[in-house]
């Protein structure tokens, strides 16, 4: 079996990746070095107000659109959990104390006992939408929850869902472990597993990572029903959107498309099918698809 | 328990024009692990990658007063700093060479299908690109991890956006078998 070029590029992108260096000890040395006589300056506390928007280029081979990070605030819950929060349009990215990458989607937060996190177990609590690129480590596995649920994850880049009692993991890299009670689930590379409450959980194949779209940018469609579809906008960014008309009103849509704006592209989509996209409420969130349906 | 400054990297930069000790530490906490693993790509070993980098912030402190006015976006600014600084380092000690050899004849025997651990695959990658010719192997992680244009690798490596081109052809050439296996093995054992 021959590798293509995207997966020699995938692979590529973790060249040297587990490499870690001694960050406090190289700031002494770099004080050595510079001639400072004071001590190492501690970390800058954490103010409570919110400052200006910093800018960063993503590396997402997707779309090359410029992602606007919101400010994230770090503060010391008054459990002694460290707490990343992003309360601001856009997305933050953090490194966990082990390397691990976290971006938080707005309006969502991951906290963590610093002082257990890394020893034995790497164990992070969501709220929110997520995406975690964790690095491997066999002695300490790393843990999302929320809730009562849990993803087990073996080092590997995967999206989290964990809003009020839904948990929806899609893996993009190696394999993660959905569990809830003594339901387990094991989620692979382009899969994609939720469960709720009421609901059982189940694993569906998910060939377009499309709930990835929201850091990424890019939907990816293989005939993929409207219904469906309309999930997934609803997932990456809240959009509501309804079927108004018949009842048995569906289509299949295929194609690539880089989102800069939703709700065009769900009209685009909404166009496939014979349909026009309404906007129901102010904010964007809310919409109607109607028409003849072009079953 | 350190907690971090919710100070914008634009801010920090300022504080740092001003002389603002900790302004340097902080900033160098935020990028120090992330422009190490930059550099060690171009250099090969994690001490000089480590003295890279701390030369970098030993300069940004020396010469704090002609830093650019208006901060700059500061991460992709260090990065192509710590790039440049890495590239000087191989010229100095002549370490990128005019031609490139052949690589050395490996056959990597499939390993029966078990599990690989993900530091041996992490392992196995970094392997299979190091035994990239040198030159090849720079232009290759220039190119795709790093995320250079072939224009900008070409001036960095003072070589023609062609050779860039046959440089690239090559390292897939070898790359596609090396790292044929590990993808097998990948396969299964996702499937």
């Amino acid at each position: 079996m021959k590798a293509n070029r995207p997966d020699i590029d995938r692979l590529a992108r973790q060249y040297r990746r587990e490499y870690n260096p001694d960050v406090e000890a190289a700031l002494r040395r770099l004080h050595q070095r510079i001639g400072h006589d004071k001590p190492t300056a501690p970390p800058l506390r954490a103010e409570r107000t919110t400052g200006t928007r910093r800018r960063l280029y993503t590396l997402s081979a997707a779309a090359a659109a410029l992602l606007i990070l919101g400010l994230a605030l770090w503060f010391l819950s008054p459990d002694r959990r460290t707490v990343l929060m992003n309360d601001n349009p856009g997305i933050a990215e953090y490194v966990l104390p082990d390397g691990s990458q976290v971006i938080l989607q707005e309006e969502s937060q991951l906290a963590y006992d610093p002082e257990e996190f890394g020893s034995n177990a790497r164990t992070v609590e969501l709220t929110g939408q997520a995406y975690f690129d964790v690095v491997p480590d066999a002695d300490a596995p790393f843990s999302v929850t929320h809730g009562e649920r849990m993803v087990r994850v073996m080092g590997t880049a995967f999206n989290l869902r964990a809003v009020d009692t839904l948990m929806a993991v899609e893996v993009s890299e190696g394999t993660v472990e959905l569990l809830d009670g003594s339901d387990r689930k094991r989620v692979s590379v382009k899969q994609r597993a939720t469960v709720q409450s009421g609901r059982p959980m189940r694993v569906v194949s998910a060939p377009g990572l499309n709930h990835h779209a929201w850091r990424t940018g890019t939907l990816r469609f293989d005939d993929v029903s409207i219904r469906e579809v309309l999930e997934i906008f609803s997932a990456n960014w809240g959009i509501q959107c309804v079927l108004s008309g018949e009842e048995d009103c569906d289509f299949n849509v295929t194609g690539t498309f880089d989102v800069n704006d939703p709700a065009a592209i769900l009209s685009d989509l909404a166009k496939l099918g014979g349909l026009q996209l309404r906007s129901v409420d102010d904010a964007g969130k809310r919409y109607t698809l109607e028409g003849d349906c072009r079953k | 328990m350190t907690v971090r400054s919710k100070t914008s990297d634009q801010a920090l930069f300022s504080a740092l024009r001003r002389g603002e000790a900790a302004a340097l530490d902080e900033l160098f906490r935020r990028y120090y692990v992330g422009l190490c693993r930059t550099a060690l790509r171009f250099v090969n070993d994690p001490a000089a990658a480590e003295d890279v980098v701390q030369e970098l912030f030993v300069q940004l402190w020396a010469k704090r007063d002609n830093l650019p006015e208006d901060p700059p976006n500061v991460g992709p600014y260090l990065r192509r700093s710590t790039r440049n600084r890495s590239l000087n380092y191989l010229r100095d000690r002549k370490r990128i060479p005019i031609d490139d050899g052949d690589p050395p004849e490996v056959s990597t025997p499939p390993r029966a299908a078990q599990d690989m651990e993900q530091a041996e695959l992490q392992q196995r990658i970094n392997r299979a690109i190091d035994r990239l010719p040198e030159r090849c192997r720079l232009v290759f992680v220039m190119s795709k991890v790093e995320e250079m244009s072939h224009r900008e690798i070409a001036e960095g490596l003072d070589i023609s956006v062609k050779t860039v081109e046959n440089q690239m052809t090559r390292a897939y050439r070898y790359l596609r078998e090396w790292l044929a296996v590990i993808l097998y093995l990948i396969t299964l054992q996702n499937g």
